[in-house]
């Protein structure tokens, strides 16, 4: 980030014990901080203060958070990062479709909204400056889009026009959660946006040719009920403290 | 009387001439008609045959008929009717007077006859029905015989009500109480405003009502009181498709004696019924108080740490070094997630249990469902070895991702809680005819024998975890959503120790199969 010119983020969060965390940890990390207790409030500053990124919670007093995010779109391309509790899928999935980037479920962790947060930055400034990075890497894994080359251990892996479409939406969004229904419409087009197994067992091949792990992938990670998320090594978000025995 | 009964008894007329035709015969044989005053004994005879076997109008023809054949044949002057000596008068009345007293007797002995035989039926048909409300355990079998047998045996319509405080178990008989139809038989007649008030009259009174009873004698219906051991019950209402019969006495007192049967099986009945709605209720009860001292400890004691060591850093936290406060810190995370975990599951049951769930299935490859559930636990099986086996020719299933996901985090972390540390945790997959195989296996100290079914009940722990926290949910929620899939989870003992836990889903052909797209 360059100085003087600190990304903002504005948090729309009714939950004013949320708003302290998040606060605390966001202008910890050297971002701007702006805040709004009420969905018209937020539309206000999203509009007047034009913030980096704004954070959404999807169960705001007023205006329904998909409206929100609705609105928002209608005019601003900054990354929306939704907050949900756990069982909202339908929500969560609702305003990724209507344009929000990225979600976390409550309770989450700081590491995990500041992976977020630097992952839809970094997608801004690239929307924002040249066309998408056209090449990444995961694992031994190389994707380069301009080309359209998949290479894992400097061999050329041959995928079927399917799986590289599909490939490259994830790749595309690297970081970012994509629904069933985006990758439906990218990789097969809108007619296929209710056949979800086709995903699924299309991100299975994937897993398989390019995963060292298929059972337990690493980077073609599951977003169980929304879609799925290509993980990059350098955004992982080291497992949140928390002992396994409930 | 029947056709039949009637077409005999016309019989009896010519009948009663061919007798005295026979006799006369018969005495023309045998004795000589100038000296036949013997032959009146032949005569009495034909009578007396006649009156036992014959109607009172018959046999008195037989008798007039003897009468008039002896004065005609044997009494001088023979072949005419004419009588000369006055004694003979005294020989037909005789006759006349004995063919009416041995007709009245036989007569009379008949009925008795009859009547004993009837008394000897009815106390059967009492005994069969008596015997089969004995075997009728529930209340609507028991209903539905006893109506079978008064209507088959009194030919008539059976209706049933009873007190609505007795369908609860209570028996006290209050004139308000509303009575309640339990059963009619299919011919029953509706009941009109008179058979209502009948009905109402009968059970405040306790006495009967309806034909041939001093209240409302002009309904073509009886109705009776239904007695227990403990007081009334309600009212049986008898229409029988012949109005006169409960003007019989017999019958009256039968149909009475059918009513205390009734009475005394469905008390029982009800009772039995009260005694199992205790039963549950309290089977309720207890389940309800396990709940709430669960609830209360397995949510206070994260919830003690989390506050115990905030207020620590809180007034404290200044003289602390720092790792100890980071220690505290960690707890306060740690119990967090915790609590979290432990409130989920505990809302996830509660939904479950209301059917508040619904399932949004598809069709996954199992595969991805297992990675997650071992990505979401990735941390917690850092230091253990999970071995999964799914071959890749699995038939696809469908499934709920996050439900049935929950169901693997709960099977894996139930794996991890019973098994020590570093052990190994396997999970595999396997094809077996129209189903899937889903199998999670640990080598910790398996499942105490005969526990394996107890341990998916709710708020069981199994003993072999003495000390083990958590909700004692997990196995109960698994349970309830793999039976949502429409399959079957269950525990066993492995070889060489632990134990696995099996699941099976319906095996799928994926429809339509996967479109590759051009270019």
């Amino acid at each position: 980030m360059s100085e003087g010119l600190r990304d903002t983020v504005l948090m729309i969060e009714d939950e004013p014990q949320m708003r302290r965390f998040l606060r605390a940890a966001i202008t910890a990390s050297g971002y701007g901080c702006l805040e709004a207790n009420t969905g018209l409030v937020g539309l206000n500053e999203a509009a007047t203060r034009n913030p980096a990124v704004i954070l959404l919670d999807l169960g705001l007093p007023d205006i329904d958070g998909l409206e929100v995010t609705r609105r928002l779109r209608t005019w601003t391309p900054a990354p929306i990062i939704v907050l949900s509790a756990r069982g909202q899928e339908v929500d969560k999935v609702e305003a990724l479709d209507a344009g929000a980037d990225d979600y976390l479920t409550k309770p989450f962790g700081v590491p995990e909204l500041l992976a977020r947060i630097r992952v839809a930055l970094r997608h801004r400034r690239q929307q924002a400056g040249t066309a998408t990075e056209p090449m990444v890497t995961f694992g031994n894994v190389r994707v380069d889009l301009a080309e359209r080359k998949v290479t894992r251990g400097g061999e050329v892996l041959h995928l079927t026009p399917t799986e590289y479409k599909l490939l490259a939406v994830l790749v595309r969004h690297a970081g970012k959660v994509v629904t069933h229904r985006q990758l439906l419409n990218e990789a097969w087009g809108p007619a296929y946006a209710a056949e979800t197994q086709y995903v699924r067992v299309y991100v299975g091949h994937l897993r398989h040719r390019l995963e060292p792990d298929a059972a337990r992938p690493r980077y073609l990670i599951t977003e169980p009920g929304v879609g799925y998320r290509l993980q990059l090594d350098e955004e992982r978000v080291p497992a949140s403290g928390g002992g396994h025995a409930p | 009387m029947d056709r039949l009964a009637r077409a005999r008894r016309l019989l009896h007329w010519p009948i009663s001439i061919g007798i005295v035709g026979l006799v006369t015969a018969v005495a023309v044989l045998i004795f000589d008609p100038s000296h036949g005053t013997a032959a009146v004994m032949l005569y009495l005879l034909g009578v007396v045959v006649a009156s036992l076997r014959l109607g009172a109008g018959p046999s008195l023809t037989t008798a007039l008929l003897s009468v008039l054949a002896y004065d005609y044949i044997f009494i001088p002057p023979q072949f005419d009717l004419v009588i000369t000596d006055a004694r003979h008068l005294v020989t037909f009345s005789v006759m006349l007077l004995v063919a009416v007293v041995i007709n009245r007797l036989a007569r009379r002995s008949r009925d008795q006859a009859e009547a004993a035989r009837l008394r000897e039926r009815r106390t059967a048909a009492l005994y069969d029905m008596s015997r089969d409300l004995g075997c009728a355990l529930e209340r609507e079998a028991l209903l539905a015989a006893a109506a079978r047998h008064i209507g088959r045996d009194f030919e008539a319509e059976v209706l049933v009500l009873v007190a609505e405080p007795a369908l609860a178990g209570r028996f006290t008989a209050d004139r308000s109480d509303g009575l309640v139809v339990v059963h009619r038989t299919p011919g029953a007649p509706e009941l009109r405003d008179a058979e209502t008030a009948a009905t109402r009259c009968v059970w405040r009174t306790g006495r009967e009502a309806g034909a041939g009873s001093l209240a409302y004698p002009q309904l073509s219906a009886l109705y009776l009181p239904i007695l227990g051991s403990r007081g009334r019950l309600g009212v049986v209402g008898v229409s029988a498709r012949e109005r006169r019969r409960f003007e019989d006495e017999d019958d009256r007192r039968s149909v009475e004696a059918y009513a205390a049967q009734l009475g005394l099986a469905l008390e029982r009945s009800l009772l039995a019924e009260h005694a199992e709605r205790v039963r549950v209720s309290a089977e309720t009860e207890k389940l309800r108080n396990a709940l709430l001292s669960s609830v209360s400890h397995d949510l206070r004691t994260p919830l003690g740490a989390i506050s115990g060591a905030a207020s620590t850093l809180l007034a404290v936290g200044g003289s602390l070094d720092e790792p100890t406060r980071r220690e505290l810190l960690e707890t306060v995370n740690q119990e967090a997630r915790r609590l979290d975990r432990r409130v989920t599951n505990l809302l996830d049951m509660t939904r479950l249990d209301a059917g508040a769930v619904s399932l949004q299935l598809e069709w996954q490859p199992l595969e991805e469902v297992v990675g997650s559930a071992l990505a979401q636990l990735d941390q917690a099986l850092a230091d253990r070895k999970v071995r999964t086996d799914l071959p890749a020719i699995l038939p696809p299933v469908r499934i709920d991702s996050v439900l049935f996901g929950q169901v693997l985090v709960n099977l894996l972390e139930n794996a991890l809680k019973y098994s020590p540390p570093g052990s190994p945790l396997e999970v595999t997959g396997s094809h077996d005819g129209n189903e899937v195989v889903v199998s999670v296996a640990d080598r910790g100290p398996g499942i105490p024998p005969g526990d394996e079914a107890r341990i998916f009940d709710k708020f069981q722990r199994s003993a072999a975890g003495r000390g083990v926290r958590g909700v004692g949910l997990g196995l109960s929620i698994c349970r309830a959503i793999v039976g949502a899939h429409g399959g079957r989870i269950w525990a066993e003992n492995r070889e060489g120790g632990g134990a696995v836990f099996r699941l099976t889903l319906s095996a799928g052909v994926e429809p339509g199969g996967v479109l590759e797209k051009a270019g």
